[in-house]
């Protein structure tokens, strides 16, 4: 196995795979407190991850590049700026859930199981940003997703997880294919996958062919991973695995899976799109158009918290889908700002949507309900949930100086510079955004401010300090992120520039 | 660089308190509020300190995201200064008030440490937004203090009818900031500039982007300061409890709307239709108001009214460009509609009630109250020496030197029905016989001191017009138009002017007029039918929205049944979406 170049860029996935095996094994070995052992050991390995990361981050930001390939060229990584953006976050959530984990899970059997998954589903994402071809990219994509599968449906002695986890594995595994057929035709016709090289392949075909393969690969692509970054209509499997999922997966699904898929999405399409067919851009603005009005109408009738949570993810990835379109661009030149936004907002999301399904978590261990009507009052009761509940609901509404308002004038601003009809979309950004202030400060006045206490609510029991710690800290970053964005510019903007350069 | 720390500073001092409350708290409940008060007159003395701090130009730039180009800045020009002095001063005696108002608080269920945090934070983020120059800072703080208005107006969230106001208050500013927000960008897009002092001075013609920045700021305004048609959340936040009703809902917050407007006269004055868009909609808006408030029977809804009303004086004068007769009339409003919350709520502390059919008679009881509500009304009606007289004179002489004579026509009308209204708030809780069998008597030092000031500060914050003006001319950049008036010359113009002898002149008549009729008047507004009702229920705004409202509502479960739950519609989802993505993309390369 001829390898070539510097190794340092397969030690995050390295770490995470021996993490899983090893979070898995220790269990076994120790035989009590299992949920310690395998989050504690699943924490570390997390740690370890983002040590590399970060260590690596000066060297990458600079321009560095480093890559290392396997079989003779035939496998290639290479941590480029995007990649190390994607890792961090979701290393870093990753920690964050293994250490919330530990108690929230505590009653379940097979705990042992979930962090072996959990930090597979974290190796998939991190090998997602470093495959630099089409098919390695896929099949990381796959084992993000497969083990996302079983996490969805880990509390397997109650129906919902069950049907969730069932209705998320075929309507996934039907994008699967849908993709694979894309990334086939592309292969046929460009003769590689790899993304540095599809554009010199398609150019030497017959042009007619070009059009076709590019329109006809790109869009089965973008069908493909669409399902996964849950683009309206292919969003149906969203509301139920995010609320069915024990809350820790949840927050990692809203937090960073869907935008792993994203970032797959835009990773495929770019070597088609800088040969300028057509307009992608113009194809993923509509889309999340669409997306945000059917996440925030949705969200506005329901009567559970980790639904209405979920529905408003489908919305908040329409924000980061119009950011990234704004940056391809729409029918003209794109704006690298567009892209900083739509990266600041993932950033953002991961912590504001992440610590807003913490709460719910805690909600949930504390009376044992996501019922609205049940959990009345219980943020008042309990200070520890009701006040990082607020901040992240407010967030998630565009309020300043919190990060989600940061990100989306980062993407708004895109909007005005971008040739084209980009200010209506912002405006179609805007009004959502006032909608769905509709269902998130009616929910903080439920949790919160509400005058009868819901029926469970006596009877609640208290959060462990594990769980609260970690959501005061995602409280934190939502915050700090706000008022001093350049905190978060530090791996978004390197990020943006390189994309930025990617499609131009 | 003094002066900047002290901007800084008044910003920062009132948060800190906020931050830092929780401490208090923690020791004894009531010292919350004596800490609170302490932080506001810090507040106040350097927000006044600010006074002989005046200047023109930029302080402080901060360069706060290098990686894009935004960066923020203070302004302390006298347009700023102004109103942050009005903040902080009110500010301060509100939190001095609110130590024996709110002392029952506590023993209801309420924290102390929720309502003093949030004014703490509401009053330094409201003085941030006049003193910052970046147009980002600004919406920031905006923001910031929408949603101190919603948690004060929930604060006594156990009332299912503050909660709705509360979020109705926030629901409904939201939709104006969605205009601030496009300003914004549309501004940077046509300008690559976040501060409104570089861009004033820049001066850009008139172009699609900057209309839309200049409708944007005026659709902010309109939901921030009440205006039509975003009026309807004003009368419902008076769920409040008075303090802040006197405090943010007519001395400082709902100004910000129209203080943005003068702000940004200079830059959109230049696009066609935006300074007459401006004036209509506050005319309108001024007139409009006043007929509501005459047949409200809650005191305090009837005030939300009529600051409403004023607002859209203040908001005409900024649309005429009459930079200092808006500011001056901006405080002399803020003092006098201060004071009238503050005598409204040692009136509504005793009565129990804030139905005004329900009180009466309490001239008597309550003698010092009596007088200083005497006061705040004669200037809100606009009675010689009292300041509102020469605020609201100098700013239909400016409007009407503007151009605007049918502006002119309506706002004197209003002042009319100004006048009507504003007696009718008196006599039929200070007059005529006792309504209500509880025992009332003036309020204790906490709360007579700040009237007492407040009605001090009604009589002759006017004779300083010579000072306030010559800071706006002297601070202000030429394009404002701001210039020097001296006592002597305001005398003149209000006192020689023909249009003031006719206004008074026709209020005097008018005033004869009510009160020979006013029997038959106060009978006519009871009722529940005619012209009577369709004021009392706000020419049915209110219900407009909630049908609007429920109408998104129904939408929204209309499209959830697309979510069937089950996979093969789902899967037939991904189908249909398959094939309207290759249809676009087929059309993309058509018209490539």
């Amino acid at each position: 196995m001829a390898l070539v170049g510097s190794i340092t860029v397969l030690y995050p996935i390295l770490i995470l795979l021996l993490g899983a095996l090893l979070s898995y094994a220790l269990a076994h070995v120790v035989k009590r407190s299992a949920n310690y052992v395998s989050g504690t050991a699943a924490a570390v390995a997390s740690v370890c991850a983002i040590y590399v990361l970060l260590s690596l981050l000066q060297r990458v930001t600079n321009g560095e590049v480093l890559s290392v390939s396997l079989f003779s060229g035939g496998i290639q990584f290479a941590l480029n700026p995007l990649a190390l953006f994607l890792s961090l976050v979701g290393t870093s959530l990753t920690f964050i859930v293994c250490i919330y984990s530990i108690r929230y899970m505590e009653d379940a059997t097979g705990v042992e199981k979930f962090y072996a998954l959990l930090l597979l589903m974290a190796a998939g994402i991190v090998g997602i940003g470093l495959a630099q071809d089409i098919f390695d990219m896929y099949v990381f994509f796959e084992l993000m997703t497969v083990a996302s599968f079983a996490l969805v449906a880990f509390e397997k002695q109650r129906w919902e997880p069950v049907e969730a986890g069932t209705k998320y594995g075929v309507m996934s595994a039907v994008g699967s294919v849908i993709a694979l057929f894309g990334i086939s035709t592309i292969f046929l016709y460009a003769g590689t996958l790899q993304f540095d090289r599809i554009g010199t392949g398609l150019s030497a075909i017959a042009p007619e062919a070009i059009t076709t393969t590019i329109i006809v690969g790109g869009g089965l692509m973008i069908v493909g991973f669409g399902v996964k970054t849950a683009m309206v209509p292919f969003h149906t499997w969203l509301p139920d695995a995010h609320s069915a999922a024990p809350s820790g997966i949840s927050a990692m699904l809203s937090g960073i899976v869907i935008q792993a898929g994203l970032v797959a999405l835009i990773k495929a399409i770019q070597p088609l799109a800088v040969l300028e067919v057509t307009s992608f851009g113009l194809t993923l603005a509509l889309f999340a158009s669409v997306s945000m009005f059917v996440g925030n109408l949705i969200a506005l009738k329901q009567r559970d918290l980790k639904r209405m949570l979920a529905y408003s993810s489908i919305a908040q990835m329409g924000y980061i889908l119009l950011g990234f379109a704004f940056g391809i661009g729409i029918g003209g030149k794109g704006v690298a700002l567009g892209f900083i936004g739509g990266l600041y907002l993932i950033l953002g999301h991961a912590f504001m949507k992440g610590g807003a399904f913490l709460c719910a978590g805690a909600i949930i261990y504390a009376i044992g309900t996501r019922d609205f009507e049940e959990m009345k009052g219980v943020g008042r009761l309990l200070p520890s949930i009701g006040v990082p509940y607020t901040v992240f609901a407010l967030a998630l509404s565009g309020l300043p100086p919190m990060v989600g308002f940061v990100s989306e004038l980062f993407i708004c601003t895109a909007g005005v510079d971008v040739t084209g009809w980009g200010l209506v979309f912002v405006v179609i950004l805007l009004i959502n955004v006032v909608i769905s202030v509709g269902y998130y400060v009616p929910s903080i006045n439920t949790i919160v401010f509400s005058k009868e206490m819901g029926t469970k609510v006596h009877d609640a029991r208290s959060v462990p300090p594990l769980m609260v710690g970690t959501i005061v800290l995602m409280t934190a970053i939502t915050l700090v992120l706000g008022i001093y964005p350049q905190i978060g510019m530090v791996i978004a903007k390197p990020a943006a520039d390189y994309l930025f350069r990617l499609f131009s | 660089m003094f002066a900047g720390e002290i901007g800084v500073g008044a910003i920062l001092c009132p948060i800190a308190g906020a931050i830092l409350a929780p401490l208090a708290y923690a020791v004894r409940r009531k010292m919350v509020a004596w800490f609170a008060v302490f932080f506001a007159l810090m507040t106040c003395t350097l927000s006044l300190l600010l006074l002989t701090n005046i200047q023109s130009g930029v302080l402080l730039t901060y360069n706060w995201i290098p990686s894009i180009g935004f960066s923020i800045a203070l302004n302390l020009d006298a347009l700023g200064v102004y109103v942050a002095a009005v903040a902080g001063s009110i500010g301060f005696l509100v939190m001095l008030y609110s130590v024996r108002y709110m002392e029952h608080a506590e023993i209801e269920g309420y924290s102390l440490l929720r309502y003093y945090g949030l004014t703490l934070l509401f009053v330094g983020s409201m003085i941030g937004l006049v003193l910052s120059d970046s147009i980002i800072l600004v919406y920031i703080f905006w923001e910031l203090v929408g949603f101190c208005s919603y948690a004060l107006i929930s604060y006594y969230y156990k009332d299912p009818k503050a909660l709705r106001a509360g979020t109705k208050a926030f629901v409904v500013t939201r939709i104006g900031d969605v205009g601030l927000f496009i300003a914004i960008v549309a501004l940077w897009g046509s300008t690559h500039s976040t501060s409104l002092a570089a861009i004033v001075n820049l001066a850009p013609a008139d172009s699609t982007l900057l209309t839309i920045a200049g409708f944007g700021v005026l659709l902010a305004a309109i939901g921030k300061s009440a205006q039509f048609p975003l009026h309807v959340w004003l009368p419902d936040a008076m769920e409040a409890p008075t303090t802040i009703s006197a405090l943010i809902h007519a001395a400082t917050m709902v100004n910000a709307g129209v203080y943005l407007v003068a702000r940004t006269y200079p830059i959109f004055s230049v696009v066609p239709s935006w300074p007459m868009a401006v004036v209509i909609i506050g005319t309108f808006t001024a007139l409009f108001a006043a007929t509501m408030a005459l047949a409200e029977p809650d005191l305090k809804r009837a005030l939300a009214l009529s600051t409403i009303s004023q607002l859209g004086i203040m908001l005409s004068a900024a649309g005429a460009g009459a930079i200092v007769a808006f500011e001056f009339h901006l405080v002399s409003h803020a003092i006098f509609k201060g004071l009238l919350f503050l005598c409204a709520g040692v009136v509504i502390r005793s009565v129990h009630t804030r139905n005004m059919y329900e009180m009466g008679g309490l001239a008597n009881h309550m003698k010092i109250t009596n007088v200083t509500f005497i006061i705040g009304t004669l200037a809100l009606v606009g009675i010689p020496i009292f300041n509102g007289f020469w605020s609201k004179e100098l700013v239909l002489d400016s409007i009407n030197g503007a151009g605007y004579l049918g502006a002119t026509g309506v706002l004197i009308i209003t002042s009319f029905l100004t006048a009507v209204y504003s007696w009718r708030m008196y006599y039929l809780v200070f007059l005529g016989k006792k309504r209500t069998p509880l025992e009332v008597r003036d309020p204790p030092y906490e709360m007579r001191t700040p009237l007492i000031i407040l009605s001090i500060a009604t009589l002759v914050s006017w004779i300083f017009i010579s000072q306030f003006s010559s800071g706006l001319a002297y601070s202000l950049p030429s394009s404002y138009g701001a210039e020097l008036l001296t006592v002597r010359e305001t005398i003149e113009i209000v006192l020689l002017s023909p249009l003031v002898v006719v206004s008074i002149g026709s209020l005097c008549i008018i005033a004869w007029l009510a009160f020979v009729f006013k029997d038959r008047m106060m009978q006519f507004l009871k009722e529940d039918r005619g012209l009577a009702k369709a004021l009392k229920h706000g020419y049915w705004f209110d219900d407009l929205y909630r049908v609007a409202s429920r109408g998104l509502f129904f939408v929204g479960r209309e499209v959830s049944y697309t979510q069937t739950g089950d996979v093969n519609y789902n899967l037939a989802g991904i189908v249909l979406g398959g094939i309207v993505i290759l249809l676009i993309l087929i059309l993309g390369n058509m018209g490539w």
